[in-house]
């Protein structure tokens, strides 16, 4: 029934007809002149309680974070940090978002993270499709050589079954966005930090004193009024599960995402599949 | 609220066999002790800052009349990650304990020795540098720029 070509190499998020007709209502209000205008203060409650809202994913200690910031979406939250450490203040760990690797940043084995330096990692991650199998490890580090972990949680929202304890005292910040979910055309998102430090996310935030990028901030709110937080799982996981089961591949976190057997290393995209059966 | 604040003070040393101390306080804690020798020093330190407003200083000694000349160059002061040469112009000052006979022999002239002294950063003489701030710090460098 369901054809083992569509199962691809390539990751790509799920686009379906719901997101596309979600993305012409929205041109069609902004070109009908409706009004619909949210501004970034208006967006950010808005924006934390929907991605805290999921009930499939459980976030613990998000209230040591009390420091909530309006984001362009996770690369920002990333270039924040960036920006804030210098290229080579901060480290990555082995196997990471490609991102860092396509401008020549090195991930290292845990063995070899160096003390006292920033971390910035991918949870959930997209070789396993889960949060890092060594993510106990990782926080047991942090500690004992006192490096500052930030978390970009970009693919949380395809995610489900995943628990994290934030109240960790190496955990810095986190960062979340719409943009893996259905926003990759208006990227929107939330940084919260357990303190606030001056980069650019705090000066968009706390300098700009005005109407920031209110045309995406809208775009991102009107989407969350009309896209359920746990929208790919709940639309697609019995789907999925039949997929799965009838290729004899593997579930992973992410809905859209699985692992073949033979080729465990990496992620496997059924996109394709999803879309043709729904 | 408080926030953990990250400091470091770069300096400039010049001395020959009688060094300078240098004493740093944030508030009333007192943070960093050393008799320093000639040459570069990057002093790295934390503090947990209540919101509010706070105090670093620098108590430069070591100075006699009896001691070959010294010098101590506060080259800069990095708070948070933000290197606040900009502010340390305008919103530090510098208070000499200016060496005796030549104090009073300046006065005698009719000089009026400056005290304290605004932005000041080249500790010659004995003398405690100060930096008023407020906690958090981000909004401290953003009302400063506004």
């Amino acid at each position: 029934m369901y054809d083992i070509d569509l199962v691809k190499d390539r990751i790509t998020t799920i686009n379906d007809d719901n997101m596309k007709r979600l993305k012409g209502r929205w041109f069609g209000l902004v070109s009908g002149f409706a009004l619909y205008e949210c501004s970034w203060k208006t967006y950010l409650p808005k924006a934390q309680e929907w991605f805290l809202g999921s009930k499939l994913v459980t976030l613990s200690g998000v209230d040591k974070f009390p420091h909530v910031d309006v984001t362009m979406g996770n690369t920002q939250f990333i270039e924040s940090f960036i920006l804030k450490h210098g290229w080579d203040g901060f480290q990555i760990l082995n196997r990471e978002y490609a991102y860092y690797g396509l401008m020549g940043k090195h991930g290292v084995e845990l063995d070899d993270l160096e003390p006292n330096k920033p971390m910035i990692i991918t949870l959930p991650d997209f070789i396993t499709g889960n949060v890092r199998w060594e993510w106990s490890d990782v926080l047991r580090i942090a500690e004992e050589r006192n490096i500052d972990l930030h978390l970009d949680f970009a693919w949380l929202v395809m995610a489900r079954d995943i628990e994290i304890d934030l109240d960790h005292p190496r955990i810095q910040s986190f960062g979340m966005s719409m943009s893996k979910l259905h926003l990759n055309w208006n990227r929107a998102g939330l940084r919260w930090s357990k303190q606030r430090t001056m980069d650019g996310i705090t000066i968009l935030n706390h300098y700009y004193n005005s109407d920031i990028n209110t045309n995406t901030f809208s775009c991102a709110a009107w989407h969350m009024d009309n896209l359920d937080r746990d929208y790919a799982w709940n639309t697609y996981g019995n789907l999925n599960t039949d997929i799965c089961r009838e290729l004899d591949l593997g579930q992973t976190k992410f809905v859209h995402c699985v692992h073949n057997p033979v080729d465990k290393e990496r992620l496997h995209c059924i996109t394709p599949l999803l879309l043709e059966h729904a | 609220m408080s926030e953990h604040i990250k400091f470091e003070i770069h300096l400039d040393i010049e001395c020959s066999c009688v060094r300078p101390r240098i004493k740093i306080y944030v508030d009333e804690q007192f943070v960093f002790t050393r008799s320093m020798h000639s040459g570069s020093h990057v002093i790295k330190f934390e503090y947990t800052c209540d919101f509010g407003d706070h105090e670093l200083r620098i108590l430069r000694s070591g100075k006699t009349n009896k001691c070959p000349e010294q010098s101590v160059e506060l080259k800069r002061v990095i708070i948070d990650g933000i290197n606040i040469r900009n502010i340390i112009w305008i919103n530090s000052y510098n208070k000499n304990i200016w060496p005796e006979p030549w104090a009073s022999q300046q006065r005698e002239a009719g000089v009026v020795l400056e005290d304290p002294v605004i932005g000041e950063t080249v500790f010659g003489h004995n003398c405690t540098w100060t930096l008023p701030f407020t906690s958090p710090f981000y909004k401290y460098v953003m009302e400063w720029l506004r």
